[in-house]
């Protein structure tokens, strides 16, 4: 069965895990509540939307404040759809539902990085700084001459980096507080603090 | 309390002996060898420490064979089996790494007496 929990990441920091330091990080996840059961006679597919965090009514449009009423939940800021999961319309899911599971999937908007030269977006070499050297950290050449006459789709140049959806397989859980809400997991997640994330398993 | 403080708390032992920087220390590491457990005790002079919290660490050195050696602990490690101050030493800086240049006697560090 497939199950998820949308959270927040809150931050990182360095805890011991099987007699090691290892780094972690924070994340303030859930309670979530189902909204709406999505069925294959009516939607075509299986799934459970979820909310997580409460918010006053004029935070939250007005198709989804009826959403969110009709569930018979609070007025909740964020929602999310999980295919496959099970769940009755009204029930809270708290973090306790990835208990006993060694390893999650995370889906985040990362940091964005701004435009960014070929270098750093996609680990060009650069050129030589000496010899009259001009390209330190240019493309370089992007293609041949009359055959093909074009360069291709895809080629990797410079652009616009980072707040891009990004998923991360196999991240560890260190411990989980189910009263608190908190998941602390090894290792980095997608987006800066308070990151709004997609946690799955 | 914020959550990362939380998280962090729950690693902090409260039993563990006042260590300050000049102390004389025997660190008692818990080593595994090949599915084997022992101890072995890491004997020398604290002479920093960095971090708070639960990620404090402190470093000790020693003389080994006539080679200074330096190991860098994590304060609340699950591998330290048990930490021993075994004198403090009388010192009027935080961190002691002007010893690594000191030869002899030089290195020594004077034992702290309480004022009466």
């Amino acid at each position: 069965m497939s199950r998820g929990i949308i959270g927040k990441k809150i931050g990182m920091t360095s805890v011991f895990h099987e007699d090691k330091f290892v780094p972690a990080t924070v994340i303030q996840a859930g309670p979530c509540f189902v909204v709406d059961v999505l069925t294959k006679e009516r939607n075509g597919y299986e799934a459970v939307k979820l909310g997580y965090e409460e918010a006053r009514a004029s935070l939250v449009n007005k198709p989804e404040t009826g959403v969110c009423k009709k569930a018979g939940v609070p007025t909740l800021r964020y929602l999310k759809e999980f295919r496959g999961m099970k769940g009755t319309v009204g029930q809270k899911i708290d973090v306790g539902i990835f208990d006993g599971l060694a390893a999650l999937t995370i889906t985040a908007v990362s940091k964005g990085k701004g435009y960014q030269g070929p270098v750093k977006r996609w680990h060009f070499a650069g050129w030589f700084k000496s010899h009259g050297s001009k390209g330190l950290r240019r493309v370089g050449a992007i293609g041949c001459r009359l055959t093909p006459g074009r360069v291709f789709k895809n080629h990797k140049m410079a652009g616009h980096m980072g707040s891009q959806t990004t998923t991360v397989t196999g991240v560890k859980v260190i411990s989980l507080d189910v009263e608190k809400n908190l998941l602390v997991v090894k290792g980095s997640i997608p987006g800066g603090d308070n990151a709004l994330l997609t946690i799955r398993a | 309390m914020n959550a990362i403080d939380l998280v962090e708390s729950r690693y902090v032992k409260p039993d563990m002996p006042v260590l300050l920087v000049g102390d004389t220390v025997k660190v008692h590491i818990n080593i595994v060898e090949g599915g084997k457990k022992r101890i072995q005790v890491f004997e020398g002079l604290v002479i920093a420490k960095k971090g708070g919290g639960s990620r404090e660490t402190f470093t000790v050195r020693k003389i080994s064979s006539g080679i200074g050696v330096e190991k860098v602990f994590p304060l609340y490690s699950p591998m330290i089996a048990k930490l021993e101050v075994v004198r403090h030493g009388d010192v009027r800086r935080a961190k002691l790494y002007y010893l690594r240049d000191r030869v002899g006697t030089a290195r020594n560090v004077k034992e702290k007496r309480e004022a009466n």
